[in-house]
This record gives structure tokens, sequence and C-alpha cells, in this order.
């Protein structure tokens, strides 16, 4: 056993035994500890090393109510607000929750109802979510439960922010974050992991059921230091007719990985996944999508735009699985990556696999660099080599960008781009 | 209407029709593997002893390779010590000269299969090295290849009359550690084909092996080697036909291609062996592993390959491309119909500076077939401006196949420039009602339409092998959309 499982088993607190709760989280932790850190040896973790990042032994984060400034784009919105995996009241506006949003902590449901989170946390702890998943449920203290109801549409969208603190020595959350859409209603939700600098690991898991006729559009953002290593898993559940939108944003941390699964079981369900990663310094993110197409008439779209500077390493792993007797299917995906620094490293893996035949799925992946008309065009225009780089890849991610429906995160995410392309670290 | 779907139902129904089975007495190796069986085999085939002790390092590497799992394909566990290595037709003993010394059984059995050597002979430009099971029985134009320079033989011969040069590239491009079946291959392999192209030499003719699988139990295990020297040129085909059988039987062949400066290699397959019947019973297990290397500056390498046959296809015939300027070409037309598996694909490894490379893949899927394309195209921190595009179509008739793209794509130079792109849909049903309309029956338009879907590739292919590629996909095909 690696002394980063062994230092979370010492530290493993998962209470009563015979609690539902405790019990799961035994459960969940039996099941990451038998399948242990996956090594390059696993078809899913190829192109990601974890054996460094998860080598040394991580304390728990220490609770901790104050932390660094939340994101801009949060300011005056309704938020929830967790800091180091523990719900801070003084910097969440949960008074200002739209109509028709109730929210539950994992710490209080705990206790009051049980017998509503155990099954709620029932998937992770299988390891049918991957190991971090399985791990995140066994060491979850204080994640959020968010019950939209019946026909409610909130106009303005929720935010819920992990924070971290600044630490000294390499530290372990499990941020979770659960989400059930009632019949017919609507929420944007927006999911941020940010925070203070030092070593850590966050073990995130999202999941999101749509009753039939939901629409959710969810935007995840990372934006960890270069030492933080985030292990995200985002899961979608929509129901007959329900829309789920869910975009990945990772512009910031060492090690990003993010698994999105979703299963469109009912007919007429429908995912738009899109996510846009850059990976500068010596980043590697790593996108591992897989859509399965259960039922007939069912759609997916997916865009993944990435973009690698420095030594940076960009990973994407898409896969469609079409099963047998799931007629009239739509598929497409698309990963394109630009790639600006001979150090930095692409790959890309788009995987179909097809057992209907009335289907329509495609996809398509493009790498390369920016393209030297178009930079000998600026040029000739007196624009500096760096300001027409930033320019164009600008452009290049703007088609993931653009449709962001949250003013404040577009505009931060617009900002944040332009500065990165150029390498500016003061920008943004 | 209902008369077009019969003669439908009745094409998909066909049997194979290169199914028969020529009763020729053996000499047969005692099935298992073991060091003994390689030193029978080395004995026979009057082998130097670096090439014995060469199998016995395999051997041992074999054995202790975990057999893989990750093609997406299911059949029982092969029992490889069930298996007869080494099966010669007996007479092959003394060499016959010309036709009229070979065993007329076999001279019947290619009448039945439509390529008598006779007329084969007549054919433009086509020499023919026919391998019947495990040795080496007729070399024709073998005089006219030798007036220009060119090595044509049996490996068996090259390893007696050309050591050197076998020495020198066997194993230089498929390593015998490569995979398990490469391994294997290494240990036992049997006869096979050897040509080398002289140094600025544009081989006089096309060079043509036909493969037949013919005795019971007994795998077959050619190993190809093929070396274009500098500034020279070689189109080479590889046919196959096997007679029916109701128990697997494993082929594991390896193919090492060698382009070394300016040279070209074009390679091209029809694989027609007995993908078992409609019931999934019997067939050919076919573990190929095929590589080429553009060793050399502004080489090129190209595959071009028909799959129709077998029950289980695991194949990916690969570019190294070393050479600075070198270009690695694939292109595929891949066919599974009742319970046939392919797991077939391409890599494509860019080391040399402005190598560009080409990948065209198209699967069709009928009945319960699974298709998949596996591809890698590895971009090297030291391949600047490398280029590669990349297209994988599969067309997918009937509700119980199953079409899977699996393409890896890595890319270490910014420089790169790399396009991939594939789609999987069925016949639309605009087309066929497109041409129905205007009289075409329904096997005629599906035909139209799979002949076009597959048209990129065929182009590719020297003519002759077109023509029996298009009669091969028709045959399979017709039918499948009723």
């Amino acid at each position: 056993m690696s002394e980063f499982i062994a230092a979370l088993e010492r530290a493993f607190a998962p209470g009563a035994a015979s609690s539902p709760i405790g019990a799961l989280r035994r459960r969940a932790f039996e099941t990451f500890a038998a399948r242990g850190v996956p090594s390059l040896r696993d078809e899913d973790w190829k192109y990601t090393d974890l054996s460094r990042v998860l080598a040394a032994p991580c304390a728990l984060s220490p609770a901790a109510t104050a932390s660094s400034a939340l994101p801009a784009y949060v300011d005056g919105a309704a938020r929830l607000v967790f800091v180091n995996g523990v719900y801070s009241a003084a910097l969440s506006a949960a008074a200002a929750l739209p109509a028709g949003v109730t929210v539950h902590r994992f710490d209080e449901l705990a206790t009051r109802a049980p017998d509503t989170l155990a099954p709620l946390l029932e998937r992770q702890a299988t390891g049918r979510a991957g190991p971090f998943a399985a791990l995140s449920a066994a060491f979850a203290a204080d994640g959020v439960y968010v019950d939209v109801a019946a026909d409610a549409a909130p106009d303005s969208p929720l935010h819920v922010v992990f924070l971290r603190t600044d630490t000294a020595e390499p530290a372990f959350s499990a941020p979770q974050l659960l989400v059930s859409a009632g019949h017919h209603s609507r929420l944007t939700l927006v999911e941020t992991h940010a925070g203070g600098a030092g070593s850590r690991v966050s073990a995130a898991v999202t999941e999101i059921r749509l009753a039939d006729g939901a629409t959710v559009d969810h935007y995840r953002i990372v934006d960890e230091p270069a030492a933080a290593s985030h292990l995200g898993n985002v899961y979608l559940q929509p129901g007959r007719d329900a829309i789920a939108t869910s975009w990945s944003f990772v512009v910031g941390a060492g090690l990003a990985r993010v698994d999105l699964h979703a299963e469109l079981a009912a007919p007429g369900a429908a995912v738009v996944l899109n996510g846009l990663f850059l990976a500068t310094g010596k980043a590697h993110v790593d996108h591992h999508v897989r859509i399965d197409h259960a039922a007939p008439h069912t759609t997916s779209a997916q865009v993944y735009k990435g973009i690698a500077n420095d030594r940076g390493r960009g990973v994407f792993n898409g896969k469609i699985v079409v099963h047998p007797d799931a007629q009239k299917i739509s598929a497409t995906q698309a990963s394109n990556n630009l790639l600006l620094s001979d150090d930095a490293e692409i790959d890309t893996k788009p995987e179909l696999e097809i057992y209907a035949d009335d289907v329509v799925c495609q996809h398509g992946a493009t790498i390369g660099r920016l393209d030297d008309d178009s930079l000998f065009y600026l040029r000739a225009r007196g624009v500096p080599r760096d300001v027409a780089e930033a320019m164009l890849s600008y452009g290049f991610a703007d088609e993931v960008v653009a449709p962001v429906a949250v003013p404040a995160l577009k505009a931060w995410l617009e900002a944040r781009l332009t500065g990165a392309a150029i390498g500016r670290e003061d920008a943004a | 209407m209902s008369g077009t779907t019969q003669d439908v139902r009745e094409l998909l129904g066909q049997k194979y029709q290169a199914g028969f089975y020529t009763d020729i007495e053996q000499e047969q190796a005692p099935p298992g593997l073991n060091e003994d069986t390689l030193r029978f085999i080395s004995a026979k085939k009057n082998e130097p002893s670096w090439l014995l002790e060469w199998r016995l390092k395999a051997l041992e590497r074999w054995r202790a390779m975990p057999e893989p799992k990750w093609a997406h394909v299911h059949y029982p566990p092969i029992d490889f010590q069930a298996i007869s290595y080494y099966a010669a037709p007996k007479s092959a003993k003394d060499k016959p000269q010309s036709l009229d010394e070979v065993d007329p059984k076999l001279l019947e059995t290619y009448a039945k299969l439509g390529i008598p050597l006779e007329e084969q002979k007549m054919l433009a430009g086509v020499a023919v090295d026919v391998v019947f099971d495990s040795v080496s029985v007729h070399t024709t134009f073998k005089d006219k290849l030798a007036a220009a320079g060119v090595i044509f033989c049996s490996f068996a011969e090259a390893v007696q009359k050309h050591p050197e040069l076998v020495r020198r590239y066997l194993g230089s491009v498929v390593p015998v550690t490569d995979n398990y079946y490469a391994a294997l291959n290494s240990a036992v392999f049997s006869d096979g084909s050897f040509v080398y192209i002289p140094k600025g030499t544009r081989c006089p003719m096309e060079l043509s092996t036909y493969f037949r699988i013919n005795a019971m139990n007994s795998g077959q295990f050619e190993r190809t080697l093929i070396i274009a020297d500098e500034g020279s040129y070689v189109s080479y085909l590889e046919g196959c036909t096997a007679p029916m059988r109701d128990e697997n039987q494993l082929h594991a062949a390896v193919v090492e291609l060698v382009a070394l400066e300016r040279a070209e290699i074009k390679y091209s397959t029809v694989q027609n062996w007995y993908p078992g019947d409609e019931n999934g019973v019997g067939g050919i297990y076919n573990f190929v592993t095929k590589r080429g290397d553009c060793r050399g500056a502004h080489s090129k390498i190209s595959w071009t390959q028909v799959e129709t046959g077998s029950a289980i296809t695991w194949k990916y015939p690969s570019c190294v491309l070393r050479g600075d300027h070198s270009v690695g070409e694939f292109y595929s037309v891949a066919l599974t119909n009742h319970h046939q598996q392919a797991d077939t694909g391409t890599k494509m490894v860019h080391l040399g500076r402005n190598t560009r490379s080409t990948i065209i893949s198209k699967g069709i899927s009928a009945g319960r077939g699974q298709n998949a394309y596996r591809g890698l195209v590895r971009i090297a921190k030291s391949a600047e401006n490398a280029r590669n595009y990349t297209q994988c179509d599969s067309l997918l008739m009937g509700d119980k196949c199953g079409a899977h793209t699996f393409p890896y794509i890595e890319v270490k130079n910014a420089s790169a420039k790399i396009e991939h792109e594939a789609s999987t849909s069925k016949i639309s049903d605009d087309q066929l009602f497109y041409l129905r309309q205007r009289g075409i029956r329904a096997e005629d338009a599906v035909n139209l339409i799979v002949n076009g879907f597959c048209k990129e590739v065929f182009k590719e292919l020297p003519m002759e092998f077109a023509v029996e590629a298009q009669k091969l996909l028709g045959i399979s095909l017709e039918g499948a959309v009723g």
C-alpha cells in the first residue's frame, strides 16, 4: 500500500459502523484501497502519471472558515462557499438562494437524515465512478445536495465555491456537489474550485440528476495553484427530454484530471459537454469523457479545446458508447488542440463504440500550432508577435467561451485567456 | 420486391466459395510447442545454428509474456500445445523446377480457386511465390527477376543463400519481444517470402504471394521480409483464401519491411480466409504483426489491405517514419459479416523531420460482425513539421453489428499538423431510395453505395486486386440490407 493511502487510512474517521453513512464510508474506502492508485499501465490512466503527485502522505485539510478572496465572478451572486471542505456561513450568501432551490449540507444530512444521504453516495461507493469518486465518498465530511423543485426556474445562477486555504503540508479534501433537478425545472449552476497556495489533492465529485424535461447548465471552473492536484468526477443523468449542459474550464492546477460520465437512459435525453483547458508551466490536464447512449432518440454533442504551452501537457479521451438497440442516436465529438511550445504535448483519443445501426456518430480531432499565414497577416500589420499569438489563441478558444451565458464568468474567462495565452502571469 | 428480398436472403446466406480441402500427404510435426519442436523445424529446414538460437531465445521470451487481452475481440482460449507447428507437402522435398513437377493435386487446388499458375505466369508482370501450408512449392519468373538483381524467394531459401541479408534485417523491424504473437512467430515460423531489391532498381514486375492454409491443426506462421535498398521500388501483393474447416486455425504471421533512402515499398493485401459459418463456427484466427521501417530519407511505405475473411482479425500494419521526409500510408477496407470480429488499424510513428502519413480506414459491419479501428499516430519531439491525416469511416448494416473506433494521437512537437475524423452511420435510406426508384435492384444499389464508400481504398490497389476486392465485397455484402 502506498504511503498516500496509508496516511489517509490513519486519518480515516468514518463514524459509527452501525449508521448507514459510517458503513457506506467504510465500504467506499475499501473500494478505493482495494483498487489502489492507478498506474500508467491502466488504460484509463495511460497518459496521466499519478505516482509522483500521489506518492507523499497527505493530511486532511484543516478546518478553516476564512480564506483568500472569492473569484470576481461570484461577487454578489447567490452562493454556497466551502473552505477546506467545510461550509463557511460567513462567505456564503445562502439567504439569496433562488426560489425553488433547497440546499442540504452533508454535515446536517448525516445526522438528521442519513437514509437520504447514503443512497446519494451509493454510486460512488461501489467504485463504478472510478477510484477517486470512492475516495471522495469516504472522506466527504461536508458536501452539498441541491434540490430544485419541479417547474422552478430561477433566473439567476447558483454558485458553489470550494476554496482552499494556504497550506504548508500536503492536504487532502473531498468536495461534493450533488444536484437533483425536478420535473421541468431549469437551473444554472457555477461550480468553482480555487484558492490558496500549497500542495494539495482534491477528489471532487459532482453528480447532476435531471427529472423529465429538466434543463441544467453547469459550469465547472478549476483554477488551482501549480502545486495542486485536482481529481474531478462529473456524472450527468438526464431524464426523458431533459437537457444537461456541462462546461469544464481548467485554467489552473499542476495536475487536473476530470472524468465526465453522462448516462442517457431515457428517450429524448440530451447532453452537451464542452471544455477548455490551458496547460501552461508544467501543468498536466486530462479530460476523460464517457457517454452512454442507452436509450433510443438520445443526443450528445461535445467540443473540447485545449491549449498547451511551455511544458504543459493536455490529454483528452472521449468515448461514445451506443448500446444495443439504442437506435436513432446522434453523437458528435470534437477535440481540437493547440500546441504553443515544442516542449508541450497533446495526447488525444476520441473513441466510438457502437452496437446499433441507425445512428449518426462523428468525431474529429486536430492538433497543431497557430497558423503561420494568420500570424504573418497580423505581424505584417504591425501587431507584436505575442499579441498576435494571444489574439489567435483567443480566437481558437472563443468557440467554447462565447456561448457562456453567465456574463461575469464569461468576462473573467476572456480576460484570463488573453493573459494566459501571452504567458503573462500578471494578467487577468 | 418480395422476389428481391428472397434473392437477398440467399445471397446473405452464401457459402464460402473457396471452401474445399485438398488431400495431400503431409509431413507434420506432432502437436506441441517446446525446444524440440524448434529443433525439429530448424533441422527440417537445415538452418544455421544462429537461427536456431534466435528461435530458442524467442520461445523463452514468449513463455514469459502474457497473452494480450486488450483487443476488442472475444474467443475461447487457444491451446498452443494442441497445434502442430510444422506441416509440409511431401512432394516439396525435391523442389519441382517447373509446373510439370508440381503435384497435380496442388494445381487442381489452384484451378478451383480460379488462379491456375499457368495463367498466372501469363498475367502481366506478376510472379507468384505460392506458399502451400509451410513450404514454398513453386516460384515463377525467378530468372527475369534475377536479371534485374532482385531476390524473390522463399524465406528458407534466403536463409541458405543470403544468410548475411537475413541475419542483418530479420527482427530489426519487429523485434522478437514486440508482442506475444510476434514472439511466437519468431520461435516457430515455418516459411514465407524474402525480397531484396538492390540499389536503384525498380522491380520489373509486381511480386505476389498466395497463401493457403490447408493442413488440419497446423497453424501457419509465415515470416516475410522485404528490403528495398536505396532508390529502389517494389510493389508486393499478398492474397489469401483458405479451405472450409470447422476447427479454428491460428495464423500468426510477421511481415517486416525495410525501406532505405529514397526507396518505396507498396504492400497490398486481399485477405479472404475462411470466416467461419453463419453461426460463427470455425474460421481462421488471424493475428498478424506487420510493420514497415522507413529507415532512409525520402523513403515511402504504403499499406493497402482489404480484409474480408477470418473469424478474428487482429492486425495493425504500421510505419516507423525514421528517415527525414519519409512517407507512410495506410488504406484499409475491413468487412465483418455473420460473427466475424476485426480489430485492425495502423500505427504511424513519426521520428524524422517533415514526415507525412495518411490513414484511410473503411469499416463495414453486417450481421453480428464487430469491427474496430485501432490506430496510433505518434509525433516524437524530433519530428519537426510532421503531418498526419486520418479518416476512418464505418458503415453499419443490421442492428446487431458493431463498429468501434479507438484512435490514439500523441503529439510532442508543436509544428505537427494532425487531423483526425471519423464517422459511423448506416447506409442512408435516401441514397437507397434514390437508386431503387431508378429501377436498380436493392442489392445492386447496396453494392454501388458500398463500392463508393470503399473507392478511396480500392483505387490504391493494383488493378487485378481491385477487381478481386470488389468481387469479394459483393459476395460478402450483397443483401446485407434487404
